[in-house]
């Protein structure tokens, strides 16, 4: 019955993750590309991160794997920072790619 | 005498961190952890920080907790609206200059970190309180609250963070 | 097939969709999203992995892994936000 409910957390994580491929091929201009894709990218490393959890029970490893969430939940954000400010202050120009 | 207890709760703390990667609760395992513990915790206080590690990274654990759950929360509903987004495939975005009513460097850095981990927002640049924000053309939160002058949500919680 | 399996399948083939992504992009930060993006594909399969295995040494082995793709994340940005001059 749990495993079950494990199972559906990571379908829908797969969801997210699809959706966000499919966002990565679809915008045209990086700066609309970094806000989406990026973010989508949390959501499903939360939620398959969740179902990891509640499948491997209470154990060491549950623990661990809660260790690796909140550590890539810290430093995630921090490197999509680190990009899109390292594009911003090298001049890559706003609303480039939907110029006509 | 408080300045002992705190330290005492954040060796307490990595010892933990430490049994849970050594997979182990045995006696041996709990004294190498506090000697470690407590090593780290001299050596990131003596050579690797300016100021003080308590002084610089001081967070009352009630603000923590409520500020995870709330993060939570506004992650997943953010990441629907993100689906309609991709669906929609706008694609036109703009800048804001926004200038935050906290006064704490750790808690300007924690909005920060909320503002990047929330779909729609990037944080690009902080100088001072003045922080640059990267978003979509009809996102409406920051500039709302700018023409207001009162807080966001966010920093409503963080603004109690130093005790 | 089990399901942790499907889903260690499914997860590669988004890598490789990703891949295509990094092979094309226009700019060099499209590259790096990419790059980013890869590197937390690569820390689920390796946590799904350990669970299918039941080994949970290779838990270390994605810890590991989720703070060398940060590091070299940010200091490949830096160093093109500065042009090179990292002093």
């Amino acid at each position: 019955m749990i495993d079950l409910l494990a199972y559906l957390l990571i379908t829908i994580a797969l969801i997210f993750m699809a959706l966000g491929v499919v966002g990565l091929f679809r915008f045209k201009d990086f700066y609309s590309r970094i806000l989406i894709s990026a973010k989508i990218e949390t959501v499903g490393f939360l939620t398959i991160m969740i179902g990891f959890v509640i499948l491997s029970g209470f154990s060491y490893a549950a623990m661990k794997i809660l260790l690796i969430t909140l550590m890539v939940m810290i430093t995630n954000p921090l490197s999509t920072h680190a990009i899109a400010r390292s594009a911003f202050l090298s001049g890559y120009a706003i609303n480039q790619g939907s110029r006509p | 005498m408080k300045k002992m207890v705190r330290t005492l709760v954040l060796i307490l703390i990595f010892t933990g961190f430490w049994l849970i990667l050594n997979e182990s609760l045995a006696f041996s395992q709990i004294l190498t952890g506090l000697f470690f513990s407590a090593v780290a915790l001299l050596f990131t206080n003596r050579y690797l920080l300016e100021d003080d590690y308590l002084g610089a990274y001081g967070i009352k654990p009630k603000v923590l907790f409520h500020y995870a759950v709330y993060l939570f929360v506004q992650i997943y509903r953010s990441g629907f609206s993100a689906i309609i987004k991709i669906i929609k495939g706008e694609d036109a975005v703009k800048i804001i200059e926004y200038e935050t009513c906290i006064s704490n460097e750790l808690g300007i850095c924690l909005l920060a970190n909320a503002i990047t981990l929330t779909p729609g927002t990037v944080t690009i640049s902080k100088n001072g309180r003045l922080l640059q924000i990267l978003a979509f053309q009809d996102e409406n939160t920051f500039t709302d609250i700018t023409e207001g002058k009162s807080c966001s949500p966010y920093e409503m919680i963080l603004r109690r963070i130093d005790s | 097939m089990t399901f942790l399996e499907t889903t260690l399948l499914v997860i590669a083939i988004y890598i490789t969709l990703v891949l295509v992504r990094v092979i094309l992009g226009p700019t060099i930060w499209d590259r790096l999203l990419g790059l980013n993006a890869i590197s937390a594909k690569i820390i689920m399969s390796i946590v799904i992995l350990s669970i299918i295995t039941q080994q949970s040494y290779l838990l270390d082995v994605a810890l590991v892994y989720a703070l060398l793709g940060f590091i070299s994340t940010v200091l490949i940005a830096r160093f093109i936000e500065k042009k090179g001059d990292i002093s």
